[in-house]
């Protein structure tokens, strides 16, 4: 399972990235969490607010910085 | 805790532990004195009525606080209300909606809506330019949206006066969208249409529990105080820039390059254009330089460009389309700053 974390680096970017860690470590599930800071890589999910989180290359939240427990949510429910 | 709370948490407490400190010694009496005679402070006076420069520095930070404090409470609460209940897809889709003045509008007076974070904003540009919104509102937002930041025009009431306040507001719109109309027109058919973008709608909304009020009043406050910890240090970082302007730039020279009359207003505005200053900073470093002999008009001018635009800010549109956009835009906007100072610069003469 992969988890991106797109942002451009602001430390809500960082926020969201260290809510998704815990939620895979919580869950001790195999994930990888990787932070897209390229723009264009960005643009290309199509989302139009930053930070945003995309799990196996679906978009599930922008804009706003989901809980460490919506995102165990998200990611049990896979 | 994590490590930015805790640093938060420590800034509060140690401004709060100074103010006490020195309010209650009476230790700063001989600045409060001095300041009360001289409105402008130079090195040597500081030198001659021995004013060690950390306490002038202290004195700044407290100075400052007095008069922003309040505005600054309204702001961190605008700032965790507009983040939890502003209507953001709404918005967007009125931002995207094809023809006419309403996108420029949107996107003029829509930044605070969508999102306080400065560094959002180059995404956001993106995302609009993409989905087919257009050049024009995309630019209008990007240069508009800064000014209008609820934080950095509280923070203005507070530190420069309703005037400045109204006048950021009013000039930080209609530059955006004059700028970005004209960007647009000006781009017409010269540029490659950009490809649309695949949208992917499975989004929050089928995820979204109903949240009642309750809960979102917490969350509310928790991003209110997410801003805090964002905001503190960048305010704080401004009033020590102003205490070190104050203290160790000669007002000659800021009156000489900054003061009032048509070349500084020019050159302020030129500065703005490139200098980086993350929102929020501005604020208390033109109440610094104004205090020092700068021009209103200079300030003025030095308000619109400053926030909008910046080398990295233009580095980073460059990545999205060809450089010589962000080379007219910034060209348009130093005259909109310029033309902005002036009529200031007329209405209001003095700080």
């Amino acid at each position: 399972m992969k988890i991106e974390i797109l942002g451009m680096g602001c430390h809500k970017c960082v926020k969201l990235y260290e809510n998704s860690q815990a939620a895979v470590k919580e869950l001790n599930v195999q994930a990888e969490v990787v932070k897209v800071m390229d723009i264009q890589k960005i643009m290309d999910y199509g989302i139009m607010i930053t930070p945003a989180i995309a799990i196996d290359g679906k978009v599930k939240a922008a804009g706003r910085i989901p809980s460490p427990d919506e995102i165990k949510k998200w990611i049990s429910s896979k | 805790m994590d490590r930015r709370t805790v640093f938060a948490i420590g800034i509060l407490v140690l401004i709060f532990a100074i103010i006490v400190v020195y309010e209650w010694s009476g230790s700063l009496a001989g600045v409060k004195v001095t300041m009360s005679e001289n409105k402008v402070i130079t090195a040597k006076l500081l030198e001659e009525n021995k004013i060690p420069v950390h306490k002038f520095m202290i004195f700044t930070i407290i100075d400052y606080v007095k008069h922003s404090w309040l505005c600054l409470l309204l702001a961190f609460i605008a700032a965790g209300a507009l983040q939890e209940f502003a209507p953001r897809d709404k918005v967007i889709k009125l931002m995207g909606s094809g023809r006419g003045f309403m996108p420029y509008a949107v996107a003029g007076c829509g930044g605070p809506l969508l999102s306080m974070c400065s560094c959002s904003i180059i995404p956001i540009f993106g995302g609009l330019y993409k989905r087919g919104a257009g050049l024009g509102p995309a630019i209008t937002f990007l240069l508009a949206s800064p000014a209008f930041n609820p934080a950095a025009i509280l923070l203005t009431l507070g530190l420069l006066g309703w005037k400045f306040a109204i006048a950021r507001i009013i000039v930080a719109i209609t530059a955006g969208i004059l700028v970005g109309y004209a960007t647009e027109r000006f781009f017409k058919n010269r540029l490659p249409e950009p490809e649309p973008v695949h949208i992917d709608t499975e989004l929050e909304g089928v995820q979204q529990e109903k949240q009642n009020f309750g809960q979102r009043l917490i969350n509310m406050s928790l991003y209110s105080w997410e801003f805090v910890k964002m905001v503190l240090p960048l305010i704080l970082l401004g009033v020590i820039c102003a205490g070190l302007v104050k203290a160790f730039l000669p007002p000659s020279l800021i009156i000489k390059y900054l003061g009032n009359g048509v070349l500084p207003i020019m050159l302020s505005s030129a500065i703005g254009v490139f200098m980086y200053t993350p929102t929020l900073v501005e604020v208390p470093l033109v109440r610094g330089l104004l205090e020092s002999g700068m021009g209103t008009g200079a300030a003025m001018a030095f308000l619109l460009t400053g926030p909008a635009l910046s080398l990295p800010s233009i580095l980073g549109v460059c990545k999205i389309v060809k450089p010589r956009v962000p080379a007219v835009y910034a060209t348009l906007m130093w005259i909109c700053g310029t033309a902005a100072g002036l009529v200031f610069w007329f209405l209001v003469p003095k700080f």
